[in-house]
């Protein structure tokens, strides 16, 4: 349980990606984090298809997830990954700018692991980044399917 | 009531006592039960020859076997009528038993009287000729044939109902038979052996009055008639006894006087005898003695008379054997005596004086003489015995009269005081009677004369009513001319229908009665006595609901209001009904078509108004829904670039920090200022815009909790500040409970927040009742406003101080005022610079509304 366990980052926007990756690598999340630049992509890296088709079997230890992307967006991605049986187990937190109500009813009811609200301030983010890094790649023992050897 | 009480007491003392009632039955079945058993026995002895059953006693009459017969069949014939039977049959063989009796008694009677032998005595038995007192073999007595004819009829009269003619006759034939046994009581043979008829036997009179006992035990009532009756009755037989006593008794002492003149008489003549025989001895002794002729004179004149006494004494002593076997024995010594005589005298007219003494008739004639003195004397013993024996009897007899007299005397007396005892009380009882009779009277009468002047009284007053009536139903007809003038006058149509029922529906009506607004409203005339469908053809088929309605009216009477288009006149009328009298109904119109197309129009006007509502409905949707979808943009995609200018800035601070001036971060730390400031009023617009966009979840919310809740979420902001807080008894509303905690806590924030200047900090929360609605207020001591910014302090982003004054966006009223609106309710405020603020809002008291 010593290795390093991978992170998913799904973000279509190329800034919030170098925000996100700063405050990790600011915490020194040493994990290696898998951008995808939107849904579909996200999908095609979790199947191991399109331009993931030859990676390393395994599942992230957490899928990052945004949710306003275009072609597939978070919301059609939290729904896939929660209803296919190998999937669903692997942790899903939404990292958003909207806190609006539905979308958080909606992410809920689809079986999200955690909701996000991406805050303004700059610093506020470094620190709930840090601590989503910990928890999930960290903390949290993930199912016994999540990774295999790379 | 009281009336029918005194009349019960009165018949009471009248009607037969019910506790003797049981004894005079039994007494009344023993007597005709001794009667009939009397008959019978007697019946026996003939049967079985025993002479001592026939007569009881012997040497007395007997009873006859016809006179048992009789008694037998009469006491049947009581004892049937006595249970008063029901049924037929019974009464029959009383009455033939009675008619028996009745032809038995009538055919000896009739015997009798044609000294005739019909052969009815000896038709069962044979009596010897020579039974005691018996004159006609096995005939009954004449007495008791009479009493059985009596007793028949009787019998007959009792069973046809005739009670009165029966009590009579039972009365006389007990009457008979207790002066028979009375005969034999005092043993007065004549009162029951009349003349040479066989006499009526005792016992066959004791059963006579065994049977009258029987018949009127049965019958006895203690009431005064009875008993009057029966007393005057009883007097009646004791007088009659009494008078029979009487005569039989004077009878019998001049008979007995004649006797005593007889005897006296006998006496007389047998010394008369005894003296001639001597005129005749003293004469011829006179003449032997002298010779002188003249001595014989009476001598030839007692013999001429002497024989003539002795046949005279003969004659007066026929009756008696004795004195006659003297006559006889005397008459031979007295002719022997004569014949001496006359030897005498011819002996001394032959022979002389000398030849006449020492004659030996001499001593012959002297003891012929002694006889005859001898005999007289023994004759007149034998009277003079006779005479004392006789005035012995008499006297008994007399005695016996006296006492019979005076005892009958007495019980005639009783009972005729016993009766004037009764007659006595009666009358009193009567007089009594007859007072309380005049007393009830007099109070029937008061009565009457109360009911009368009731009766007066309740006609003044029904007088005074039909007056008044009089007046009522003059109002009345005025009312009516009234109403008619209203039914002609009135601008409603009115029609007065009949129903037309057909297999039971109401199909049709006929038009009774319309008044003039009816051709007004309806343009039809002439419509009285026609039907409905042939006034407006086709209004069966177009108004079926008329009849319908006016169908339910008529049968149930309750009236209905409604309304209706008639097709046939084209016009829309409002009808009341209500139903007269079966069958019947009235129908007051108004043609409201005019009002129908404006109302049509109205509705036309209002379906076009609701389309157009729903129109703008879906388009204040779409712009929700474009609202909507801004508002989310604004939340994820607005926001996206300020978090990058923070970021970014950060970033740069960390990676220029050896490069950058002062001035430089100074600029830097501006821009993530200002970036920060946008995300916050870029959440607070969101909050404000949701806050009139979400559901309201209206539900009972305690105020007062939760105005304590807020304030104690507040406490860390005035931790080091002396707030004094007022709170008063706020109520409990309906609100959605967690905007109403916003409203508190933006209002506690404010009054907090302005206040902050202030050494003493007083907050007030309180509230005002009204009506239909709550008004809360939170007032402070804090800074206050000028009342003419008022408008702009419930704007969005409006404030009345600078941020470095009091921090804030100006957001905080305007979600108060968008919430209270929300509820139905208002906002405002007071205040005035440095002197505090009132920030007030109302809700709605809907428990009440």
């Amino acid at each position: 349980m010593n290795e390093l366990k991978r992170i998913l980052l799904v973000e279509d926007n190329p800034k919030d990606v170098e925000l996100t990756l700063a405050a990790l690598a600011e915490h020194k999340l040493a994990n290696e984090v898998v951008v995808a630049r939107d849904g579909a992509e996200g999908l095609d890296y979790l199947y191991r298809r399109g331009q993931f088709k030859l990676r390393a079997e395994g599942h992230p230890a957490v899928v990052l997830l945004d949710i306003k992307m275009p072609k597939v967006d978070g919301m059609e991605v939290l729904r896939q990954i929660k209803s296919d049986l190998e999937l669903k187990a692997v942790p899903v937190v939404m990292l958003t700018s909207s806190r609006e109500e539905k979308d958080l009813i909606a992410s809920y009811d689809l079986g999200v692991n955690a909701y996000v609200v991406k805050p303004v301030n700059f610093r506020d983010f470094v620190d709930a980044v840090k601590e989503l890094g910990v928890f999930w790649a960290i903390i949290n023992e993930p199912p016994p399917t999540s990774i295999k050897k790379m | 009531m009281a009336i029918d009480m005194e009349k019960k007491s009165l018949s009471g003392t009248l009607s037969a006592d019910p506790r003797f009632r049981t004894q005079f039955i039994l007494l009344s079945r023993l007597a005709c039960a001794a009667a009939g058993s009397l008959g019978a026995t007697v019946l026996l002895g003939w049967i079985l020859h025993i002479p001592l059953l026939e007569s009881f006693i012997p040497g007395v009459v007997a009873m006859k076997a016809n006179t048992a017969i009789a008694f037998i069949l009469s006491a049947v014939s009581v004892w049937i009528l006595n249970t008063n039977p029901e049924k037929r049959w019974p009464r029959s063989v009383a009455e033939v038993s009675a008619i028996i009796t009745l032809l038995l008694s009538a055919l000896t009677l009739l015997e009798y009287l044609f000294t005739a032998d019909f052969g009815v005595d000896q038709l069962l038995f044979q009596e010897s000729a020579d039974a005691f007192g018996t004159f006609n073999p096995g005939r009954m007595a004449p007495a008791t044939s009479v009493n059985f004819l009596l007793l028949g009829i009787a019998l007959l009269s009792e069973s046809r109902g005739k009670r009165k003619a029966a009590e009579i006759l039972f009365s006389i034939v007990v009457t008979i038979a207790l002066v028979t046994v009375l005969g034999y009581l005092f043993d007065v043979a004549e009162l029951h052996n009349l003349g040479p008829y066989t006499p009526m036997a005792w016992h066959t009179s004791l059963a006579f009055i065994f049977l009258a006992v029987s018949f009127f035990s049965f019958r006895m009532e203690f009431n005064a008639q009875f008993l009057v009756g029966a007393g005057f009755w009883g007097a009646f037989v004791a007088l009659t006894y009494i008078g029979i006593i009487s005569y039989w008794s004077a009878e019998r002492q001049s008979e007995d006087a004649q006797r005593v003149a007889h005897t006296h008489r006998v006496i007389e003549k047998i010394e008369e005898v005894l003296s001639d025989v001597k005129d005749i001895e003293t004469g011829t002794r006179g003449f032997a003695l002298t010779g002188d002729q003249g001595f014989l004179d009476p001598y030839f004149a007692k013999l001429n008379t002497i024989n003539n006494s002795i046949q005279d004494l003969h004659y007066l002593t026929i009756d008696n054997r004795r004195q006659q076997a003297r006559i006889d024995s005397l008459q031979p010594i007295v002719a022997a005596r004569l014949v001496l005589s006359s030897e005498l005298i011819k002996l001394r007219k032959e022979k002389g004086a000398r030849a006449v003494l020492g004659w030996p008739g001499i001593i012959k004639g002297r003891r012929l003489m002694i006889k005859i003195r001898e005999i007289s004397a023994e004759m007149a013993e034998a009277e003079h015995q006779l005479l004392t024996q006789r005035d012995l009897e008499t006297r008994q007899s007399v005695r016996a009269s006296i006492i019979t007299i005076f005892v009958g005397t007495i019980i005639s007396l009783s009972l005729f005081l016993a009766v004037f005892y009764f007659l006595n009380r009666e009358i009193t009882e009567r007089r009594q009677i007859e007072e309380q009779i005049r007393t009830l009277n007099a109070e029937l009468e008061q009565r009457i004369a109360d009911r009368t002047e009731e009766l007066v009284n309740a006609n003044e007053v029904l007088r005074t009513e039909m007056s008044e009536r009089e007046r009522a139903q003059a109002v009345v007809r005025e009312s009516e001319g009234r109403y008619h003038s209203l039914f002609e006058n009135m601008l409603e149509g009115y029609a007065h229908c009949k129903m037309i029922y057909e297999d039971k529906l109401p199909k049709d009506f006929i038009y009774l009665d319309v008044n003039i607004a009816f051709e007004k409203l309806t343009g039809l005339k002439n419509v009285v006595g026609k039907k409905v469908s042939e006034v407006i053809p086709g209004v069966q088929e177009s108004n079926p609901e008329l009849f319908a309605i006016y169908g339910r009216v008529t049968s149930t009477g309750k009236p209905e209001k409604f309304e209706t288009y008639v097709e046939g006149l084209g016009i829309w009328f409002s009808i009341s009904v209500y139903s007269t009298n079966p069958g019947h109904f009235v129908a007051v119109f108004d043609n409201i078509t005019e009002r129908k197309q404006a109302e049509e129009e109205i509705l036309e006007l209002n379906v076009r108004l609701e389309t157009r509502v729903v129109e703008r409905t879906s388009q204040l949707e779409a712009v929700n829904k474009e609202l909507e979808a801004f508002s989310y943009s604004v939340s994820h995609d607005l926001r996206a670039p300020l978090r990058h200018i923070d970021g970014f800035a950060d970033l740069l601070t960390k990676h220029a920090t050896g490069t950058l001036d002062e001035k430089g971060r100074h600029f830097l730390h501006t821009i993530s200022d200002s970036a920060k400031q946008m995300g916050v009023l870029i959440d607070e617009l969101l909050v404000f815009s949701r806050m009139g966009r979400i559901e309201m979840k209206t539900r009972e919310v305690n105020s007062d909790a939760l105005v304590r809740d807020v304030i104690a979420g507040l406490i860390h902001d005035i931790q080091k500040r002396k707030v004094s807080w007022t709170i008063g008894v706020l109520p409990t509303v309906q609100a959605d409970p967690a905007m109403l905690r916003l409203v508190y806590q933006n209002l506690l924030e404010n009054a907090i927040k302005y206040t902050r200047p202030r050494e003493n900090t007083e907050i007030e929360i309180g509230t005002m009742r009204h009506p239909n609605e709550n008004d809360f207020f939170v007032k402070d001591n804090g800074v206050g406003f000028d009342m003419q910014y008022l408008d702009k302090l419930f704007g969005v982003f409006q404030r009345l101080h600078r941020v470095d004054e009091f921090e804030g966006t100006g957001i905080g009223l305007a979600n108060v005022r968008r919430i209270i609106q929300r509820h139905g309710g208002k906002t405002w405020a007071e205040g005035k610079i440095g002197e505090g603020a009132t920030f007030y809002f109302s809700l709605p008291n809907h428990q009440r509304g």
